[in-house]
């Protein structure tokens, strides 16, 4: 018997976001976001690297002001669903110490065809990497331990209010 | 009439106080700008605390606060320096 094509329902958008202490999954974000109706999946994978700016790093320790930051990261994941569709999005940053090598972020996104998920996997990145209240802090190889210089935050377009 | 607001130190202001959250003075009428002033001179007032205060903004647990946003009521806030995720 065919298949009638229409009776093919469109996967419906997912936003799966989170600040973690425990360990990040790829095969965990993979999960979430793979569908039949998906035919592309892309992921970031954030890692600490062992050397910034001359410097040799054996760790960096991550904060992260978690309330705004699920609210930032969930704002970001909807405009990026808007300007490319009914994305489903795996959206996880790790808070506390990770030795070189350690996952920091995990993005995935899976669309129904590459161009969709590519470019929102990248607005994804750098979105949080100038928007979302989180901190490094390096740990060096010679013992000093220093906050990196981040981007200064723009104030929200919102209208005079009283809080 | 002054109340204490509560807030919470993050990224590089956690070195300039022991604890992650500071008291800070607020009178009717403040606003964001003002409650700034007042954390800077509450964490010592060095030129690195009021430099690393112009580059930061106050926030609730939803949103950025505009320098002009008047802080009416007792409540927690966060201090965030410049971010570095991902």
């Amino acid at each position: 018997m065919q298949e009638n094509p229409e009776s093919f329902v469109p996967e419906s958008a997912v936003i799966d976001i989170g600040i973690s202490e425990d360990a990040l999954s790829l095969q965990q974000a993979y999960d979430v976001v793979t569908a039949p109706a998906h035919g592309a999946v892309t992921t970031f994978v954030g890692v600490v690297r062992n050397l910034n700016q001359g410097r040799k790093v054996l760790g960096v320790s991550y904060d992260a002001f978690a309330p705004l930051c699920l609210t930032t990261f969930r704002d970001i994941c909807e405009k990026a669903q808007l300007k490319w569709g009914p994305l489903k999005i795996y959206c996880w940053h790790y808070k506390g110490r990770l030795d070189v090598g350690g996952i920091s972020v995990i993005l995935a996104v899976s669309s129904p065809h590459r161009d969709e998920s590519y470019q929102a996997n990248r607005y994804l990145i750098e979105e949080i990497k100038h928007r979302a209240p989180i901190w490094k802090m390096e740990h060096y190889v010679d013992g000093d331990s220093e906050w990196t210089e981040g981007c200064e935050l723009c104030q929200d377009d919102h209208s005079h209010k009283k809080l | 009439m002054s109340v204490f607001i509560k807030i919470n130190l993050f990224g590089a202001f956690r070195d300039f106080n022991a604890g992650s959250t500071i008291a800070v003075g607020l009178k009717t009428g403040d606003d964001a700008q003002t409650v700034k002033a007042n954390l800077g001179k509450a964490l010592g007032g060095s030129d690195k605390v009021m430099a690393l205060l112009s580059k930061s903004r106050l926030a609730t647990d939803e949103t950025v606060l505009l320098d002009h946003d008047i802080i009416t009521e007792s409540r927690e806030l966060a201090i965030l320096p410049p971010v570095a995720g991902g």
